[in-house]
């Protein structure tokens, strides 16, 4: 991925994106966004955000499994949410709130981590571009909406 | 530790110059240090692609996420 002035940057991949990666058999209309995600992680710029590796561990009930996932995890470039993204990340939940949708905290975590890095995000959670066009279309000056709209989605994502 | 490496002078001072290294052994460390963690990147999601841990499907996981986040104010 390049910014506008022509500089690689790195992509932060939802947990979506990931278990996309970990599929067997992943669903053909994913192909696109397994291919970008292949690629960023051959370049050495995908990175997970810390969250995403809590909910790949909760997928996985397996003892064995989960020994074998976890180890493989701690080889994977992971991103700590800072406590600015963390307050983010509430705003941009209390926006959505405030709009009478759900607020599932792992999704503020990604998008928030996104958004305080200035990173695409991939994703096949059509949620994050839901919220998304939510606050595009709001004309609500909550600090949370203009977080949401600052989120820039990866072309390849779902519904992006 | 001391060695004696034969390098290219003119890369070596573009290497330093693109880590921002403020000598020539720390460009090289921070060199090494980059392509140990990008091979170890690598060998990580080599080991997890198509292994099938984890969640079913992406799927499942939004629907998780969805009642996760359903009580919100």
């Amino acid at each position: 991925m390049w910014n506008t002035v022509g500089v690689s940057v790195p992509v932060l991949l939802d947990t979506t994106a990931a278990i996309l990666l970990l599929r067997r058999h992943p669903p053909a209309e994913a192909e696109a966004l397994i291919r970008v995600a292949k690629a960023e992680i051959e370049d050495g710029r995908a990175f997970l955000p810390a969250v995403a590796v809590t909910e790949l561990l909760v997928g996985e009930g397996r003892p064995m499994e989960a020994a074998r996932l976890t180890e493989a995890l701690t080889r994977v470039p992971t991103v700590l949410l800072p406590v600015e993204a963390a307050r983010l990340a509430g705003a941009m939940g209390a926006f959505l709130a405030g709009e009478g949708g759900p607020v599932p905290l792992p999704d503020l975590m990604v998008a928030a981590t996104a958004a305080w890095l200035d990173v695409p995000l991939l994703t096949w959670d059509g949620d994050f571009a839901r919220s998304l066009r939510l606050a595009r279309t709001s004309e609500s000056r909550h600090p949370g909406a203009e977080a949401w709209r600052k989120l820039n989605l990866h072309p390849a994502s779902r519904n992006a | 530790m001391r060695t004696t490496l034969n390098l290219d002078r003119e890369l070596l001072e573009e290497a330093k110059t693109a880590l921002r290294a403020a000598s020539f052994t720390e460009a090289i460390e921070t060199a090494l240090r980059e392509v140990v963690a990008r091979a170890r990147a690598r060998e990580g999601w080599a080991e997890l692609m198509g292994s099938d841990l984890s969640w079913g499907s992406a799927e499942e996981l939004v629907e998780y996420r969805r009642r996760f986040g359903a009580r919100a104010p």
